[in-house]
């Protein structure tokens, strides 16, 4: 790519924070460029519950959180309502025992109200005031709920595919002149005088290449990557209270409505419908490990599953396909509980610290990621001496005008409505020029994941224009590989779209395909049991008893002696 | 087309009602119950076969592995150490393996192999000398794979001896599962890679679309082979000529494992109208030669007098130490002698819930030996995903003559052996014996179980 001598602003990170901002930025008329390490939402922002929501949750320490979340969801929700679903939460109440039964009656009414609360938040998300539902409502709407509830009190709230999000801001940022750099490690600061941070070293973590990038402000929104970073390069202390939180992931819509449950301990978490699964979450620990490193454990899933227990009880018999950990940037409070910190956010600039031009973020949410990026772009103007306002909550993000109905283009194109309806979905109104791929080749109409399902041409248009460097990033543009088979039907198909793509040689393309089995595995070891166990095994007897992916090597390490002819 | 004029093997399996008799019951219907069934009943044993569904012998790639993945890279086919000197190393270094735990292996394992070859004469197994070296066949998973011998039509594209040659790949340009460009590109690095300096070409040919269907990789393999029946009066001759203009100098056509529901006879059709040996690639699954073998076993046991009832074995009945009786979930069949064959986790033998274990005796299960217990799923993990997952080769531990142990190596039932996948040692993700264990496992469990 051929990059600018000098930027206006250099961001780092492409999570939901960083693509914002560098959206938020190139559409002020800055010149902007984007660094990312790895692929864009590796980190926090493709490890979370995909919710675009208030935080009912946060309603107890944190109102302003909630109001502001509330706000932005609603904005979010008019810039890109093709990524948006509407996921109702249903709060069940048992009935309790004994002299509990008579709490558990007053607890109805405490619930209600504080939904009630949170109705005049959730208004400004475009979400339906609560509802109280009898015990038989619950029971019809949610047939696999415990016994013996007595009735529960419904909110409403906003789902999304936070890696589309991440992508298409990325793409708006582009489409008003900034250039993003995928897989580009920062090696270092260039410093001025007066310590003045004057743009980046970085590096092509691909071919190798290094480059220099001059930038009269340099932007770092690296999540819970900032204190490490801005130590190493900056020479700066950044505090943070990192909180490690796990979802499982499911192979189907075990429930119909995100249900709320109580944890041991007292915490709420949370089943819900997710694309064409379900998720389970989350938890909320301190953590002090390498954020390029969390996994989730089995102790983290047993605390899961037996809050969940509580209220949908044939839990354990369904199929967990995976576990996804992540690491949120909490900012760093003392003397608190994880789930009483504050999920508010702080831009801080460095100037104070003897590192003028060098500016971060600490603290955040998916929910509020807009409103964040307009207050870092705000302060990178102010800087730079730059008037613009923002203008990222009227403009639509690509593929946020209006899209055609499903079955008109499922007419026009002859696909089945179930999967013209995931490409717009996907690409909103943009999802025209995904489906005319499929003229272009009739190979194109071919499902390559049918968990998703997906087909040839979407595959192909993510990987000609939407930041794909490597076979794993196109798991996160289409979902492919994500589903139920965790790519045991889609990946070999998918690392040879890649390859013709790309023109890699068989070596090259091979090493592409084990990364992403690596990768999908990372997340499957942790849960691995029941039917899962069963998939996994025709997995690896695919890939690597008839794939050919090292016919020989894994025979000859599991023998004790070296192999004799 | 209509649904009607394809043709589809019939169902020939019955349901249970009430209480079925017989000498020898075998719980599992796949390539190891039913060489245990067919062993049985040439012993003249009454035999009853009991299976939920089809097993996972359905995902059958066309190989048979009776002691291949011991081919150690960059090692040239031509110096590749025999399939007796493999079977030989893994007697000596995989002490739990079924060829070591059950019987003498080295002894009888041609025997077993051609009893499987008479019973399945659809399916063309040759005479397996062990003193030869693994078949070389190329698959549309990419690359190649070692294998004893290969169900026909795979069988004649075998690559052994063609190194030095040029051969082709055919595929449906609307058939992506068979992406001919990508698989030859892949299976001639691969080729080469073994064998440094070889002069091995794969090139790819284009049939065209596949005819009258919009999206055929929406289709099973089985409806596209039962379509290609249907037509290949119009249809062969057509590719034939494709075929013709576009591989004049390859020595081999490799298609895709599509053929028709037999298996050969369009393949030599297409060998006879285009003069040069025509083969399928081996499948990943859905793939038709899990179509065929099923066929095979089911058209076998039937011709053999084998009642299938398709049910699940639930429970047990016992009068001390022996087993009076399965419980099923629409009946119970009362047995002499009863066979394991119900595979591992793929086809539901052996499940994990809250802790491993065995689905219908809750058998003891063992790795390497080692009793399982209470552990965890990760204990048995490899961190790498294709590194060595122990997981995969836990299973029932046995005497020789393939009678589950417990933890004290006491018989646990007399009259029940076990066989197939759900043995301790047996790998399908190692690759290293594969079906050839099962057939191997399954005809001595029945021979046990006719005389026991």
């Amino acid at each position: 790519m051929q990059l600018h001598q000098e930027y206006d602003v250099a961001i780092i990170g492409g999570g939901v924070n960083g693509t914002g901002i560098a959206r938020d930025c190139a559409m002020r008329g800055l010149k902007t460029i984007l660094i990312e390490k790895k692929d864009l939402a590796s980190g926090a922002s493709g490890a979370n519950s995909g919710m675009i929501h208030g935080g009912i949750r946060y309603l107890q320490h944190d109102a302003n959180t909630t109001r502001l979340s509330c706000i932005d969801s609603g904005y979010i929700q008019k810039i890109a309502p093709h990524l948006l679903f509407r996921v109702p939460f249903m709060f069940p109440i048992p009935g309790g025992v004994g002299a509990g039964r008579v709490k558990q009656r007053l607890l109805l009414p405490a619930v209600e109200a504080y939904f009630a609360a949170y109705d005049k938040y959730s208004a400004l998300k475009n979400g339906m005031p609560h509802t109280r539902l009898s015990a038989g409502e619950a029971y019809t709407l949610e047939p696999r709920l415990a016994r013996g509830m007595i009735g529960a009190v419904t909110t409403d709230e906003w789902g999304t595919d936070p890696f589309r999000l991440c992508v298409a801001n990325a793409i708006s940022a582009r489409e008003h002149g900034a250039d993003i750099l995928v897989h580009t490690e920062v090696r270092g600061l260039m410093t001025g005088e007066h310590g003045r941070c004057e743009g980046l070293k970085v590096r092509d973590a691909l071919t190798g290449e290094c480059r220099e990038i001059r930038a009269r402000v340099t932007f770092c929104a690296v999540g819970p990557w900032t204190p490490r970073m801005m130590r190493r390069f900056g020479d700066v202390e950044v505090k943070l209270r990192p909180g490690k939180g796990i979802h499982l992931v499911y192979d189907r819509r075990v429930v119909n409505h995100a249900v709320i449950a109580y944890a041991v301990d007292g915490r709420q978490v949370f089943i819900m419908p997710h694309e064409n699964g379900a998720i389970l979450g989350t938890t909320d620990d301190d953590y002090y490990g390498d954020p390029d490193e969390v996994k989730g454990t089995r102790d983290e899933v047993e605390y899961l599953l037996q809050a969940v227990e509580q209220v949908i009880p044939s839990i354990r018999q369904h199929r967990v396909t995976r576990v996804m950990a992540g690491v949120r940037p909490t900012l760093h409070e003392y003397g608190k509980n994880e789930d009483a910190l504050s999920r508010s956010h702080r831009i801080l600039d460095h100037a104070g610290d003897g590192r003028p031009g060098l500016l971060s973020v600490a603290g955040g949410k998916l929910a509020s990621y807009r409103e964040l990026s307009q207050e870092a772009a705000d302060e990178i103007c102010r800087q730079l001496g730059v008037e613009r306002a923002c203008r990222t909550h009227l403009e639509k993000l690509p593929g946020g005008d209006d899209a055609p109905p499903p079955s008109e283009l499922g007419r026009e194109f002859h696909l089945p409505a179930n999967v013209v309806e995931r490409v717009i979905y996907r690409h909103g109104s943009r999802a025209r020029d995904v489906l005319a791929l499929t003229r272009e080749d009739k190979r194109n109409r071919a499902l390559v994941c049918e968990c998703e399902p997906v087909t040839e041409g979407e595959l192909r248009y993510s990987i000609r224009h939407e930041f794909v460097r490597r076979l794993t990033d196109v798991r996160k543009r289409t979902r492919c590989a994500m589903g139920s088979c965790q790519g045991c039907n889609c990946i070999a198909r998918a690392g040879q779209i890649f390859a013709e793509e790309r023109g890699l040689r068989p070596e090259e393309s091979r090493i592409e395909i084990i990364g992403l089995l690596q990768e999908r595995w990372k997340g499957k070891s942790v849960a691995l049991g029941g039917p899962q166990l069963a998939v996994e095994e025709i997995n690896q007897a695919i890939h690597f008893g008839l794939g050919g992916m090292n016919p020989g090597e894994r025979a000859r390490a599991a023998g004790s002696g070296e192999p004799r002819t | 087309m209509s649904l009607a004029a394809l043709q589809f093997p019939p169902r020939r399996e019955r349901e249970l009602d009430g209480v079925a008799e017989c000498d020898v019951l075998v719980i599992g219907g796949g390539l190891a119950g039913a060489m245990a069934a067919l062993s049985a009943r040439e012993q003249s044993a009454s035999v009853i076969v009991v299976r939920p569904a089809a097993a996972a012998s359905r995902m059958w790639s066309g190989a048979v592995d009776v002691a291949s993945g011991w081919l150690p890279p960059p090692c040239p086919f031509s110096e590749a150490p025999s399939i007796g000197s493999n079977l030989r190393h893994i007697l000596r270094h995989f002490p739990w393996h079924p060829y070591v735990r059950i019987g003498e292996a080295e002894k009888d394992l041609p025997a077993a192999l051609e009893f499987a070859a008479r019973e399945l004469p659809q399916l063309g197994f040759p005479a397996v000398n062990l003193d030869e070296s693994n078949g070389i066949f190329a698959s549309t998973a990419g690359g190649w794979k070692s294998s004893a011998f290969a169900a026909r039509p795979a069988a004649a594209g075998d690559l052994r001896s063609r190194t030095d040659s040029k051969v082709c790949i055919a595929g449906f340009s609307n058939w992506p599962s068979c992406d001919a460009p990508q698989l030859a590109a892949m299976l001639q690095a691969a080729i080469r890679a073994a064998n440094p300096g070889c002069r091995f070409e794969a090139a790819a040919a284009d049939l065209g679309e596949w005819p009258e269907q919009d999206d055929p990789s929406w289709r099973t393999p089985r409806y596209l082979a039962a379509m290609l029946d249907a037509n290949r009066q119009d249809w062969l001759p057509r590719w034939a000529e494709k075929l013709n203009a576009q591989t004049r100098d390859a020595s081999l056509l490799l298609l895709p494992p599509l053929m028709g529901t037999k298996g050969a006879d369009v393949c030599e059709e297409l060998s006879s109208l285009t003069g040069k040996p025509c083969a399928e690639l081996l499948s990943r699954p859905p793939s038709i030669f899990g179509e065929r073998l099923h066929e095979a076993l089911e058209s076998a046991l039937e011709s053999r007098g084998v009642r299938i009832y398709r049910d699940r074995a639930g429970g047990f009945l016992k009068k001390g130490d022996r087993l009076e009786a399965i419980v099923c979930d629409n009946g119970e069949v009362k047995a002499r002698m009863v066979v394991l064959a119900h595979g591992k986790f793929a086809s539901g033998g052996l499940v994990r819930d809250s802790e491993f274990s065995e689905s219908v005796f809750n058998l003891p299960l063992f790795v390497r030996g080692e009793p399982v217990g209470y552990r965890l799923p990760e204990e048995f993990l490899s961190p790498q995903v294709g590194g060595e997952h122990l997981i995969f080769e836990m299973g029932v531990k046995t005497d020789t003559s393939g009678r589950p142990l417990d933890e004290d190596d006491r018989v646990i039932w007399s009259n029940l052996v076990a066989c197939g996948s759900c043995l301790m040692g047996y790998s399908q993700t190692l690759g290293i014996s594969g079906a050839g264990a099962a057939i191997y496992s399954g005809w001595r469990a029945g021979r046990i179980a006719a005389a026991g």
